[in-house]
């Protein structure tokens, strides 16, 4: 960093926008098979399945189809401008879906705005989560902090000694981490940090571990002043720690600038606000838990169980189709995806708990982690509203079963990859109504 | 943590007076264009690698043998082949170059433009996962099948030369290739077999993404390809009157190319090398144009 630009802004976002248009077809939307189409303008009645559909879903289909015609613009973010000073810590709040995440990917340039420009003095880090993307389990540890650091550009790298020691600063002195659940995000996180870029960009779901969080923070505290950081969450407590400079993001737009502090205590006024443009005031997720088929709150399984994964929701966005879908991923490669199969109609404000059972043996034995994300589906599209990486699960084999049994239920990546789309069959969908969560 | 610390205030002092000033990055919408295009190609290329690997991966991994079958797969391709059509058929050549050489040569060029159609046709739906969720310029995965097709394409070489070496051994006072100014047309010729196959991945790699009968059908039209284009046979064993109609095939330019560089076989016409040619402008103006277009209007998350 030079001594010539301290002092200077070293990122200025300058009336940045990303719109998004929905009711258009989504490139990766699954087709339906010819068959399945036709069968879909036989008249009604013609075929049984069709009758057995609630009946009172009928007008839903008909507001569905005619939302579909007209389309409609959402605004992910809508003209933030702020300015960041050399060398200091930015916060920006939010609750979910505010669009923290949006600015931090269209900063890290894995998102091009609609509208708008920022300039960023100096190298930036490609964002923990996106950088994840592209670990590989077949690769080392250190050869996947390695691409990491590629992400960032060409002339980007770490030397392997560097890339060692962000092996040996995620893992600490503990066992063999081959295997752990988050190890893949925790080396994405610290290959980031270690990256030492001049503008970095972190978003605090990637820091989500206790022990990992906290050494995270101290090494951000460390370089305090030597290099620009730009932190989003939505937890005060955090950014007063770190930032005594933020914004207050909702709905897209800049809702109030400050210290964090003064932001929460001007939280409650955005809150109130008539004008709504984005979605995150649709729904929010309170929390992701693996549970037992009988409900009892459970982190471990066995091979031939099944796996059910509770999503709270609290509803707020009155006649909307809201639909619910989780990646189970391990490591970093996905290898199950699932939505629910219809969309759930919020008929009023509340709390809802969505449970998908995952069947026991379509997952091997090991460990896994849980994406939700909740979308509003608009003629015939998705649009996301809320995510969270939350909760982290393990099945495991009894070891009297591992030899013979191993092949059988070990799923065949490429297929499985396949079942991408709104129905695995795998996994199975119950709606239950929630009271409030204390 | 101390330890970092300390180790921080060693290394960060004498890098804060070396280092330049930062270079400002502009975050800007993207906008249409070819040559726009063409920037931000040039800025995402340090992927490329990437992409390359992973479809070099994709291949072997799940397999008891892995790397193994990288000379594997061509191996028993080509010694199959050249027995069915050479031996078997007896399928003739114009001079009097030896089948098993013509064909060596014949199907390590046409494998570029099969491998590359393959790879940058499922670029787009292997790499899905990675693409919806960051901005990648599609066409960094699109030419990064040109990295497996060259990695094929070098073992088809290392048979190639095993081939001419065995008949050198035999008949040491004949040597069948023909190197000399010619040859020159080697890499146009090889040049326009990736060219072709990457635009077809330009053109069905969106489409492929979303519905697998894209690649399997173009799998078949791929098979029916290469019976149709003189790569199995010379071009001159096709009948005089359909000559003209087999040199409407954009692909019979390029693998005439091929051949007449390395066995002075004289068929090639500037006919065929204009249709390659263009062929090759066609596909890749009007697919480049489009492509552009889709992708700024398009939605990349869902």
């Amino acid at each position: 960093m030079s001594a010539a630009l301290r002092g200077e802004p070293a990122v200025v976002v300058d009336r940045l926008s990303k719109v998004y248009e929905i009711g258009s077809r989504s490139r990766y939307e699954p087709v339906t098979p010819l068959l399945t189409r036709l069968r879909g303008l036989a008249p009604l009645g013609m075929l049984a399945e069709d009758e057995e559909d609630d009946e009172g879903d009928e007008p839903l289909v008909d507001d569905y189809g005619s939302v579909a015609r007209d389309r409609t613009l959402v605004w992910a973010l809508r003209e933030v401008s702020f300015e960041v000073p050399t060398g200091s810590t930015f916060g920006i709040l939010g609750g979910p879906g505010a669009g923290k995440s949006t600015l931090l990917q269209i900063l890290a340039g894995s998102l091009p705005p609609t509208d708008g420009r920022a300039t960023l003095h100096g190298r930036t880090n490609p964002l923990a989560d996106a950088a994840r993307l592209f670990m590989r389990v077949d690769h080392t540890l250190s050869r996947n902090v390695q691409s990491v650091a590629r992400l960032g550009g060409s002339r980007v790298r770490l030397s392997s000694q560097q890339a060692d020691e962000v092996v040996r600063f995620v893992v600490g002195p503990g066992p063999d981490p081959i295997g752990s659940k988050t190890i893949f995000q925790h080396l994405a996180v610290g290959a980031v940090l270690f990256l030492e870029p001049d503008v970095l960009l972190l978003d605090d779901l990637v820091l989500a571990d206790g022990e990992f969080r906290e050494r995270c923070l101290a090494r951000i505290e460390s370089r305090q002043g030597a290099q620009t950081v730009i932190i989003a969450s939505r937890n005060v407590d955090l950014l007063s720690r770190l930032c005594s400079d933020g914004v207050l993001l909702d709905n897209g737009s800049i809702v109030a600038r400050g210290s964090p502090k003064a932001l929460a205590a001007g939280a409650p006024a955005a809150e109130a606000a008539p004008v709504r443009r984005g979605f995150s005031h649709l729904a929010a997720i309170l929390t992701v838990e693996t549970e037992s088929t009988e409900g009892a709150p459970r982190q471990v399984f066995r091979w031939d169980e099944d796996v059910v994964v509770r999503v709270d929701l609290e509803m707020l966005g009155v006649g909307e189709l809201l639909r619910c879908s989780l990646e189970v991923l391990a490591g970093p490669e996905t290898v199950l995806s699932a939505s629910q199969p219809e969309p759930h109609l919020c008929a009023e404000p509340g709390y809802v708990s969505l449970r998908a059972r995952i069947q026991a043996r379509t997952l091997v034995a090991d460990a896994y982690s849980v994406n939700v994300h909740v979308a509003m589906s608009h003629g015939g599209s998705d649009f996301p509203i809320a995510r969270e990486a939350a909760a982290s699960f393990r099945i495991h084999t009894p070891p009297e079963m591992e030899p013979d049994d191993g092949a059988d239920f070990d799923p065949p990546n490429e297929e499985i990859e396949l079942t991408e789309g709104p129905d695995s069959p795998a996994v199975q969908w119950t709606v239950g109504l929630a009271g409030e969560p204390d | 943590v101390e330890r970092a610390v300390e180790r921080n205030a060693t290394t960060r002092a004498p890098a804060s007076r070396v280092e330049p000033a930062p270079v400002a990055r502009v975050i800007e919408p993207r906008r249409s264009g070819l040559l726009n295009a063409w920037r931000e190609f040039w800025r995402y290329r340090h992927l490329i690698s990437y992409f390359g690997h992973l479809f070099v991966a994709k291949r072997y991994t799940r397999t008891f043998l892995g790397w193994l079958w990288l000379p594997l797969r061509p191996g028993i391709n080509l010694a199959t082949r050249i027995l069915v059509f050479g031996g078997l058929l007896g399928v003739a050549t114009d001079g009097k170059t030896p089948y098993a050489l013509f064909f060596l040569v014949t199907t390590s060029a046409w494998q570029l433009f099969s491998e590359a159609a393959y790879w940058s046709m499922r670029s787009v739906e292997l790499n899905r996962g990675v693409l919806r969720q960051v901005y990648v310029p599609r066409l960094i995965p699109i030419t990064s099948a040109v990295i497996p097709s060259l990695l094929e394409w070098a073992i088809y070489i290392v048979f190639v030369v095993l081939g001419v070496l065995w008949y050198v051994v035999r008949a040491p006072h004949t040597f069948y290739l023909h190197i000399g100014l010619r040859t020159l047309l080697l890499p146009a010729g090889l040049g326009l077999m990736i060219l072709l196959g990457l635009g077809i991945g330009l053109l069905a790699s969106g489409m492929s993404a979303r519905a697998r009968d894209v690649r399997f059908s173009f799998a078949f039209i791929i098979s029916f390809l290469y019976f149709l284009t003189p790569v199995i046979y010379p071009l001159s064993a096709v009948p005089e009157q359909w000559r003209p109609l087999a040199e409407l095939n954009p692909m019979t330019g390029a693998i005439e190319m091929v051949k007449d560089s390395l066995f002075e076989t004289h068929s090639l016409s500037s006919d065929a090398v204009y249709v390659s040619l263009i062929a090759v402008f066609i596909i890749w103006i009007p697919g480049l144009w489009l492509f552009d277009r889709f992708e700024v209007g398009a939605l990349h998350r869902t």
